[in-house]
């Protein structure tokens, strides 16, 4: 890319073009949507973002998505959209960043202490992060915790918490509370299904356990976890913890509860779209 | 591709210009279609008024710019540039 920086002086007199200015590449009307909001202006994340959205509609996935993360433009106001809707709204599920954020090429990462980012998205059936670093102090990658209290009276927890080493799952619906460990090397891409549950690391099932997700009915935050309250079904208040310090290059939330093909399919197109932007792990 | 970004340093707004080279008096067979394209990305800028030859938009105080990806490459030396007041435009391609 070149810059050219044409002073008043040469614009009051009129000034001839010494450069080309190259042709727009045609790409998928839904990645140039992305590329044009988030102005993506690096062809080489133009290409990563176009091939992706090709594959995952090749793949069957496109339709499935709710809420895609490229984290790609190495900026806040390029890493906030949703790739499935970037438009610059709630409900489009762009990202809102809380904290000190750390924003580079290789996407977002943490500082372990005020760091969060609200999706506006709940209860998926289906969610995964890639995250590129791990730090066992701060591993806290998304998640909810919902407290039901009724007449004062504590009645319930339900979360479901993914770290960079664990999953937790609390269903007091049926008294079950299942922490699922993952064997180092703690990165790459991790992926969880409701229906029939299932744990994928890197499009490989992780664990036979099988544990009842919780129906979560407020929104998942990226890099952190959202606590909380509800008194008689009514949300009462809610506050962030679990400040995660990783790495994170790319995050999905979906309705579809994703098959053992669709996730062995995203998770090859994740790492394709990773290996194009040289930060795969 | 190419991203436009503006610097108004007054406190009136200013107007940019892109224009066609042409050797007649008059746009017609023969003059490349340069300003045909799409324009994105507007942050500041606005009033932006196009014909397949020429664009124009209105510069604000302050800073602001936009994204023009042309259906066809510009070659060089076929276009001008215009703008008035005291407007320094940045172009990246």
């Amino acid at each position: 890319m070149a810059t050219y920086v044409l002073t008043a002086a040469q614009l009051n007199n009129r000034i001839l073009n010494s450069f080309v200015v190259p042709a727009g590449t045609s790409f998928d009307p839904d990645a140039q949507a992305f590329i044009t909001a988030a102005a993506i202006t690096d062809p080489t994340q133009q290409t990563a973002i176009d091939n992706l959205v090709i594959g995952l509609k090749a793949d069957g996935l496109w339709t499935n998505m709710q809420a895609i993360y490229p984290l790609v433009g190495g900026m806040a106001s390029s890493h906030k959209y949703n790739l499935k809707d970037p438009r610059d709204l709630d409900v489009a599920y762009r990202l809102a960043f809380f904290g000190g954020w750390t924003h580079n090429a290789n996407g977002i990462t943490g500082n372990g202490a005020n760091t969060y980012a609200d999706t506006f998205y709940n209860s998926p059936n289906s969610f995964g992060v890639y995250f590129k670093t791990f730090n066992a102090s701060y591993p806290w990658l998304t998640g909810i915790v919902e407290y039901r209290y009724n007449d004062g009276e504590f009645d319930s927890e339900s979360n479901t918490i993914l770290t960079g080493n664990q999953l937790q799952v609390v269903n007091s619906n049926n008294y079950t509370n299942t922490t699922i460990n993952v064997d180092p090397p703690y990165n790459k891409f991790y992926s969880v299904i409701r229906s029939p549950f299932k744990f994928y690391r890197n499009g490989v099932s992780a664990t036979a356990q099988t544990p009842v997700l919780p129906t979560l009915i407020n929104n998942f935050v990226l890099g952190a976890i959202r606590n909380a309250q509800y008194d008689n079904g009514v949300l009462s208040f809610y506050y962030i913890n679990g400040y995660g310090s990783s790495n994170i290059a790319f995050a999905y939330y979906s309705a579809t509860n994703l098959n053992a093909t669709q996730n062995t399919n995203l998770n090859n197109r994740v790492v394709t779209f990773q290996t194009a932007l040289s930060r795969q792990v | 591709m190419a991203s436009f970004s503006f610097t108004n340093p007054s406190s009136g707004s200013a107007y940019f210009v892109m224009e066609t080279v042409t050797t007649s008096s008059f746009y017609g067979a023969g003059s490349p279609t340069n300003a045909l394209g799409t324009y994105s990305a507007f942050t500041g800028s606005s009033g932006l008024v196009t014909s397949s030859y020429i664009f124009g938009v209105v510069v604000p105080p302050g800073s602001s710019s936009f994204v023009f990806t042309p259906t066809a490459s510009i070659a060089t030396g076929s276009i001008y540039f215009r703008g008035t007041g005291e407007i320094t435009a940045t172009i990246i391609v």
